[in-house]
């Protein structure tokens, strides 16, 4: 019987959600209200690293419309909380490490008062030296940030002898590279509504890319079992990574509990720009050996990456950086040193490509300089070290039939090929 | 002067978590007595289009319209866990979970529909559940529903896919981190003004393996996002810290590019199977993106014989890498 | 939290009442793109609100035989699309395209575009190279300010408080004059301007520069024609030296009135180039 293979799959047929989508029939967190709903709003500290030395809320508990301002006391749960390690406090206690540290909390009767409150909670601070990048957070005598120091992790990437590796190299080239800080710059900021129902469940509906991840952080900060918190997520307006993190969560969740109404707390652009989770920068120092006809036998490289006061999702991220710093190409010798440190910037955590495209600027970089000291072209030069079945990566995985690069690389050569405008440039592709 | 260059930007993303964190996914199949269906997962679609895809499989296995079927995602309360929504693991992983529990209440509907049509050979095709031999040998998928509920046969499945792998060796890293991977590889062409440093992408030609594309014009859209965001990152993004506090606080500091930024991106995906993964698919989510800017920044260096060390490579660096260079740095 | 009293007159006589009667904490909405973020960041703190968009005395574009009047609601949207714009002054077209995106177009104002004198401001150095006038109305009067006195400095019009700029006044340019607007951003749209070059060019047969006048925008706190450069080409045929020459001096005069800031490794050589280069096509196109 001829019938195809796929009815549905295969397929470009339209989004499901599409039509709400343009239609502005999509509900996302801050569209959402209910009666008698306060305005949530986070006062931070504003200065990169200080002692806490006094915390004067009076002025705004005492102002007309304000229902609560909560501190570092008032959690009924642990003060703590993090996406993979729970190293940030939900309120500062004694002392902040970054700008963008949640000082106290409050719930007001419109979005105006819940600022003006803010502005109203006096702190005082003790300034302390700051830490701004890797260097610095691991020289001696740096201010800890954390208790563990400022070294968050180290890991080692050893495959086969690089010493000897390199031995066999016509051509060694070394490079380093520093990237930037990114945001996310979701059109949607983060933004939330939590409430308690009359059993004293509390309802959170919010911006989340893993609802439970966000269930188990609100849930012990607000002292409450799991099963007592439900998170639903609103429509999310884009993440990237962004919306990984608890943004808004323990924060609303605990003043909707304090207040028992419901409460809503929407980050401006300004405030997501400034305090929510970034694209890691990251320093890559890399040194490569290639034999004269192209092929490579050694990579060595150093990782710095600057996770921010905060771990985040961090470590994985910088940590990957480093395993796939030898790209999709076959090295036999490989050692890679990472160093994921904490410093008073602010936190950095996911991001679509999540260490990997830091990576990807070196490990092209270096692929191009090499060719071209060997007189091969680019992309023949890459065609020549692709992984491939049976070769394996730097971190030892050795490649089955689903291997692609190959594939991708040989497309792209017969792109380049039938296109007359690029006929110089394919001099020595063949 | 302008000139023009050429740039290649090769990539492998392993897919999921890795490295013996937990990677999980669950889905719920409920089918209601006159055939419609409800399906359960704790993922979330941020815009990527997992819930369509979701749907795509859904149907796939039960032969019903995918457009018809009510998806209910990320609800603590009411949809099983399914993990976060990252690693471009959601088609993998989450897709995974639907074959599974689509296929498990598929059989439980089979063993229904061949009680009542007597035959064994059934397909389940638009809307239909017949006999392949005998297509006369047919019910409705409505009709299935109804039937089966009358027998008292479960109307809720729910099964789970585990995309766990073994750790690495922690002196070495060495060892089988990941399920599996995605591959893409991408070109871009630039021009370059060397009087004022500005760096004009003149076309992106990307290449990716998306082991299958369950919706092509999902893939090729997803695949255009993230080309745009990567030349945000190569071009101009710059959260800017200086002794810790942030200078960039303002979209009208911190600059995206707009739909006038944007090159022709020539989009071909290809299908190199992952025998693990639904119908082979792969994932999209970050291959879309990773290769943009080396492939930038690597015709940046083949326009001008020069190479950008310190990113992003928005006008003031690549005038003054001009610059430094002619002064003989 | 913010409040303020707000009136959205239709008569010009009632507005002006208004303005005088509130002179000293009254802002002006003439479109509201640069007001209403500041209002809403508490940067300011008016008590009044006065809106103008409903004025139609400060509206319109018109022209006599020597002159062209843009009424200061005129918006980039509607200079944009004004046929007479595109005849007589095809600089202007040009700079209001250039503006922000469709809908900061079609609310962004030329009147406000001077009054907020900022310096990244796209309008401001265009009408500047025009040698325009504006046309400023209040309860005591009107009278016509040459735009180059109408600014005292970056973001302060240098006009009464209780006065209103009604209109902007541009003579026609003599037959044969070329002008060129180019505008270098950090991308193609909803960008502020990194820097823009204004020129307005006429030549005499045999290629002697007759008159040229050149304002270099988003360099300066306040925007303004650069004479010396003007003279240093005037009267002379555009030799390949003679512009390297100017495009040096171009540099040298933004540093006399800025100093070293941060951007001037960048900005000094690349405002240079880009005089050149306009104003070399400017000279090739005719």
């Amino acid at each position: 019987m001829n019938e195809p293979k796929f009815q549905c799959i295969g397929r470009p047929l339209p989004r499901v959600d599409a039509l709400d989508k343009v239609l502005g029939r999509a509900v996302y967190a801050g569209d959402i209200s209910f009666p008698h709903m306060l305005y949530g709003k986070i006062l931070r500290a504003g200065v990169p690293h200080a002692v806490i030395e006094e915390i004067d809320i009076s002025a705004a508990e005492a102002m007309e419309g304000v229902a609560c301002v909560l501190t570092a006391r008032d959690i009924p749960g642990i003060n703590r909380y993090g996406i993979a390690f729970p190293d940030q406090k939900v309120l500062a206690e004694d002392k902040v490490i970054s700008i963008a540290d949640p000082v106290a909390a409050v719930a007001a009767e419109s979005p105006e008062l819940a600022r003006d409150a803010v502005k109203a909670i006096r702190v005082k601070y003790r300034a302390l030296p700051v830490v701004t990048n890797p260097h610095e957070a691991l020289a001696e005598g740096a201010p800890a940030l954390h208790p563990e120091g400022n070294l968050f992790q180290y890991v080692k990437i050893r495959k086969g002898d690089v010493a000897e590796g390199f031995q066999q190299a016509d051509i060694i080239l070394e490079d380093t590279f520093q990237t930037q800080v990114q945001d996310h710059t979701y059109l949607e900021t983060e933004s939330g509504i939590a409430r308690m129902d009359k059993q004293g469940n509390l309802i959170l509906q919010t911006v989340s890319q893993g609802p439970f991840r966000d269930r188990a952080q609100v849930a012990a900060v607000c002292g409450l079992p799991q099963n007592r918190v439900r998170v639903i997520r609103a429509t999310v307006g884009g993440a990237f990574g962004g919306k990984d993190d608890v943004s808004v969560q323990v924060h609303v969740a605990l003043l909707a509990q304090a207040t028992g109404r419901p409460v809503r707390l929407v980050f401006t652009r300004e405030e997501s720009l400034t305090t929510q989770t970034k694209r890691h920068a990251i320093e890559i120092w890399s040194r490569w050996g290639v034999t004269k006809d192209g092929k490579l036998c050694a990579m060595e490289g150093k990782v710095y990456g600057d996770t921010g006061a905060y771990a985040g999702l961090g470590p994985f991220v910088v940590k990957k950086c480093g395993i796939y710093l030898c790209g999709p190409y076959y090295i036999p010798a490989v050692k890679v040193d990472i160093y994921t440190t904490y410093t008073n910037n602010i936190i950095k955590s996911a991001y679509r490509g999540f260490g990997v495209l830091q990576a990807s600027v070196v490990h092209e970089a270096m692929m191009d300089e090499l060719a071209l000291k060997c007189g091969i072209h680019p992309l023949k030069f890459r065609i020549m070290n692709a992984l491939d079945v049976g070769l394996d990566t730097g971190t030892g995985q050795v490649m089955k039939e689903d291997c692609g690069i190959k594939a991708t690389l040989k497309k792209m050569r017969e792109v380049v090929m039938n296109d007359p405008t690029l006929k110089t440039h394919c001099e020595g592709l063949r | 002067m302008k000139k023009r260059g050429i740039g290649y930007g090769s990539m492998f993303y392993g897919l999921g978590y890795g490295f013996s964190r937990t990677d999980i996914a669950s889905a719920t199949l409920e089918i209601s007595q006159d055939g419609s269906i409800i399906a359960r997962s704790g993922e979330v679609d941020y815009g990527q289009g997992s819930d369509t895809v979701f749907c795509q499989i859904i149907a796939e296995e039960l032969g019903v319209d995918y457009s018809a079927i009510k998806l209910i995602t990320a609800d603590t309360d009411v949809t099983p866990d399914s993990g976060p929504t990252s690693a471009s693991r959601l088609t993998f992983v989450g897709g995974n979970a639907f074959i599974k529990t689509s296929r498990s209440l598929k059989k439980i509907l089979n063993g229904v529909a061949e009680d009542i049509l007597g035959a064994s050979d059934l397909v389940f095709r638009e809307g239909m559940v017949f006999s392949r031999s005998a297509p006369e040998k047919s019910i409705s998928f409505k009709k299935l529903a109804g039937r089966a509920y009358a027998r008292g046969v479960p109307a809720v499945v729910t099964e789970w896919y585990n995309n766990t792998t073994q750790d690495v060796d922690p002196e070495t890293g060495q060892g089988d981190a990941y399920a599996t991977y995605c591959w893409a590889t991408q070109m871009a062409e630039v021009e370059v003004d060397t009087e004022t440093g500005r760096v004009e992408v003149l076309r992106i030609v990307a290449v990716t393996d998306v082991g299958k594309a369950l919706n092509p014009l999902n893939c090729e859209a997803q695949i255009e996002g993230g080309v745009v965001q990567g030349l945000g990152y190569a071009l101009e993004e710059e959260i800017k810290e200086e002794g810790g506090y942030v200078k960039t606080g303002t979209l009208g500091e911190y600059m995206i590019p707009t739909s006038l930024d944007i090159p022709t991106i020539e989009v071909h995906l290809l299908e190199v199977t992952e025998p693990k993964g639904p119908y082979g698919a792969k994932g999209v989510g970050e291959p879309a993106l990773i290769p943009t800017p080396p492939a930038v920044l690597n015709a940046v260096r083949d326009a001008l014989g020069l190479r950008i060390h310190k990113l992003p490579a928005n006008l003031e660096n690549v005038y003054h890498l001009i610059n430094g260079a002619e002064a003989g740095n | 939290m913010q409040s303020y009293e707000y009136y959205a007159p239709r008569s010009l006589p009632d507005a002006l009442e208004y303005l005088a009667e509130n002179a000293k904490n009254c802002r002006i909405i003439a479109g509201g793109t640069d007001l209403i973020p500041a209002l809403r960041n508490e940067d300011i703190h008016p008590a009044f609100l006065l809106n103008i968009m409903e004025i139609a005395e400060v509206g319109g574009i018109s022209e006599t035989e020597q002159t062209v009047r843009i009424g200061a609601i005129t918006t980039f949207n509607d200079l944009a699309e004004s046929g007479l714009i595109r005849k007589e002054f095809p600089i202007l077209s040009e700079m209001a395209l250039s503006v922000g995106g469709p809908q900061t177009r079609n609310r962004g104002t030329i009147g406000g575009n001077i009054a907020s004198a900022a310096p990244a401001a796209d309008g401001l150095p265009v009408f500047l190279s025009l040698d325009a006038e504006v046309e400023l109305s209040s309860r005591r009067g009107k009278r016509n300010l040459p735009l180059n006195e109408a600014i005292a400095k970056a973001w302060t019009p240098a006009w009464g408080n209780d006065e209103l700029i009604t209109a902007i006044r541009i003579k026609k340019l003599p037959s044969g004059t070329r002008t060129a607007f180019y505008k270098l951003a950090r991308r193609q749209a909803m960008a502020r301007s990194r820097m823009t070059i204004s020129l307005i060019l006429r030549r005499d047969p045999a290629g002697i520069i007759e008159e040229l006048r050149f304002v270099p925008g988003s360099v300066m706190p306040v925007p303004r024609r650069m004479e010396e450069i003007e003279k240093l080409l005037t009267g002379k045929v555009p030799t390949d030296e003679l512009l390297d020459q100017a495009a040096r001096a171009v540099g040298e005069e933004m540093v006399k009135v800025t100093g070293i800031r941060w951007s001037t490794g960048y900005k000094k050589p690349v405002l240079g180039n880009l005089f050149r280069i306009v104003l070399s096509q400017l000279i090739t196109a005719g």
